[in-house]
């Protein structure tokens, strides 16, 4: 241990409430099962695995984050689950039946948010809901109360490129819940926005989740997103692609900012950390081989 | 930002500047031709002879190159003979802008000179009906067809390279087998501006469609939609507005063979107007009838931008770099300003 560094407990220890939480989740009936599931690319010899073994299963209402350093086909996992890629091995199981193909059952929430630009923000939220034939009146109700949930009822007139990129995300999260899917995919949500922005989106989710009887994947590459939303974290790897430890969080639920200093956030964030940035691999960056470009004399370091 | 800029690199101007411009890239083409016609010393390379004097085969009324009239002159000065008299005329292909307008007004008031000849709205109605069939037609398979080609693989491959190879061949070169399968009335000039436009139509609007966002298409099927429904409730709204875009472009070149189709079998249309005034040496009226096709292609144009603005609201605001912006801002409609999100209160424990 370096000096100046933490003390910090053991990821996997927790308190009895974060247990007792686990151990009630353990109990619920599982959504979605992923077995031995395995992708890879390219043909004419040269194939490439991008990951193999995947097996997890996610309980009802979990809210499981997936990170990983790029490459680890975090998001080709979630385009799997959602039916719009092949796998090449392995299988998807929602509710214990196979799936093939993309599917009401499974909601996905874009990072480009893919709102229709034709429809106002109302229609778009109806868009599902028409598209399994349910009556306009009844699908033009149903998506007001969706849109009211987001705090965007004022708008449903609204056309998508009226509102700002947190607005939008949030009418997509809306029209993906109006169909009711048994779980929600959500692909780099809040990866376009900034900062302050990600910050209300990410209350905005909680408070959807806590409302909403749905089960969450979702995929980012911030692992401070990831350590204040997930129940469980799932770490992919490269180099072999695949599962590295599915961590359960031990950050205790309600959560807020406030606990971004907490000891087990630390612990959570510093084990983290070693997965996706071991310490081998931060060693070697290279030291550039840089020209002095500048004549004043302020020598900064 | 800087007001007195003209010339920003890809900066928007204030709309009341474009408008000027506007009026101005039309101002400045009719100067040149006023400049042209009306002062006496620029060009005007002919004399038009008031009286031909001793030259004896010079007349009244006859217009001589400059050179020849001078020499004359000079000839029958030292002859001592009586000095032939005239002044500075452009060529008749050219006449003077009011004899133009002045032209745009009789044209339509003149009667044929024959019996049996239209007059000129006849004449512009009748192009405007072979334009609009020919036109009707090749959209009424063309649209579809581009559509199916550009939504499955299947189609795109099974039609293209046809269509493809079928686009080199000048719609004018089919001139003598339609009238040769269609008789010489209107049937085979339809049938040249429908070969025109067609092959384009198919290739641009499958281009169009293949352009969509496969983001909305993915969107779409994770919310349930499947096959037909994707194309209809997906791909034809995504690609709606570049297709009209792609007709109003076409439409335009649809005019272009409307000249090669009405001299097929028996000459007709505007063509047939503006032959016979070549031919009665009118030039006025020619170019009155050229200047008449421009109007209408023109017209009809921003008419159909301003109806797409209103069929297409959502592209009211994004769509500021269209043609229609460009080429007239009248039509463009103030771009609708971005609406702030209400003051939520978020609470700042996320409780789960």
């Amino acid at each position: 241990m370096s000096p100046g560094e933490l003390k910090l407990p053991d990821y996997r220890e927790q308190l009895p409430a974060v247990a007792a939480r686990f151990e009630r989740i353990r109990q619920r009936p599982v959504i979605l099962t992923i077995r031995n599931l395995k992708k890879s690319f390219g043909s004419n010899g040269g194939t490439r695995v991008v990951f193999d073994h995947v097996s997890l299963d996610i309980h009802r209402r979990e809210f499981i984050c997936a990170v990983g350093p790029s490459g680890c086909g975090k998001s080709t996992l979630a385009r799997i689950v959602v039916g719009l890629d092949d796998a090449t091995g392995g299988e998807v199981l929602l509710d214990g039946k196979a799936v093939a193909g993309p599917g009401p059952d499974r909601g996905m929430v874009f990072q480009g948010y893919t709102l229709f630009p034709w429809l106002t923000v109302k229609r778009n939220v109806m868009f599902g809901l028409q598209m399994h034939g349910k009556a306009p009146s009844t699908a033009d109700v149903e998506a007001r109360e969706w849109l009211d949930m987001v705090g965007l009822a004022k708008f449903e007139n609204s056309y998508p490129h009226e509102l700002s990129g947190g607005m939008k995300q949030r009418v997509a999260i809306a029209r993906a819940l109006a169909n009711n899917p048994r779980i929600l995919i959500m692909d780099e949500p809040f990866a376009a926005l900034d900062a302050q922005t990600r910050c209300h989106m990410q209350g905005y989710l909680m408070q959807i989740w806590k409302k909403v009887d749905v089960t969450i994947l979702f995929i980012t590459h911030d692992l401070d997103e990831a350590s204040l939303l997930a129940d469980r974290i799932l770490v992919m790897g490269t180099n072999p692609g695949g599962v590295v430890e599915f961590i359960e969080n031990p950050v205790p639920r309600p959560r807020s900012a406030a606990q971004l200093i907490s000891p087990e956030f630390l612990a959570l964030k510093k084990r983290l950390e070693e997965h996706i940035h071991p310490p081998a691999e931060t060693e070697t960056v290279e030291k550039l081989p840089m020209i002095k470009l500048t004549e004043a004399g302020d020598e900064v370091e | 930002m800087a007001h007195n800029d003209w010339l920003g690199l890809k900066k928007e101007l204030p709309r009341k500047r474009q408008l000027q411009l506007t009026v101005l890239s039309f101002v400045l083409p009719l100067a040149v031709w006023c400049f042209l016609s009306y002062v006496p010393w620029v060009w005007h390379p002919l004399i038009h002879v008031m009286d031909p004097g001793s030259v004896d085969y010079f007349s009244e009324g006859l217009d001589i190159p400059r050179a020849t009239f001078y020499a004359e002159e000079a000839k029958a000065k030292a002859a001592g003979q009586a000095l032939p008299k005239g002044f500075r005329v452009n060529p008749v292909y050219l006449p003077a802008p009011h004899k133009v307008a002045c032209a745009f007004y009789t044209a339509f008031k003149t009667p044929p000179r024959l019996q049996d000849e239209p007059w000129l709205h006849q004449s512009l109605g009748h192009s405007i009906r072979t334009i609009f069939l020919g036109y009707l037609f090749s959209s009424l398979i063309g649209v579809p067809l581009g559509i199916l080609c550009g939504s499955f693989r299947f189609f795109a491959k099974v039609q293209e390279p046809f269509i493809e190879f079928f686009r080199y061949l000048p719609a004018p070169a089919f001139g003598a087998l339609c009238v040769a399968v269609l008789g010489i009335d209107d049937a085979p000039k339809i049938a040249i501006i429908f070969i025109g436009t067609f092959f384009q139509q198919v290739l641009v609007i499958a281009n169009s469609v293949r352009k969509v966002d496969p983001g909305l298409i993915e969107a779409a099927q994770t919310l349930g939609a499947s096959g037909w429904k994707i194309v209809r409730h997906v791909v034809i709204p995504a690609s709606i507005t570049d297709i009209y875009t792609d007709m109003r472009i076409l439409l335009g070149w649809a005019w272009t063979y409307l000249i090669v189709a009405e001299v097929v079998g028996t000459m007709s249309g505007i063509t047939l107007f503006i032959n016979q005034q070549a031919r009665y040496r009118n030039f006025d009226n020619v170019y009155a009838a050229i200047a008449m096709i421009g109007i209408i292609g023109f017209s009809t144009d921003m008419f159909l931008a301003w109806v797409g603005g209103i069929l297409f609201p959502w592209k009211r605001k994004t769509a500021r770099r269209t043609r229609t912006h460009t080429f007239f801002p009248l039509f463009d409609r103030q771009p609708i300003k971005p609406l702030t999100a209400p003051k939520l209160e978020v609470k700042t424990d996320v409780a789960g």
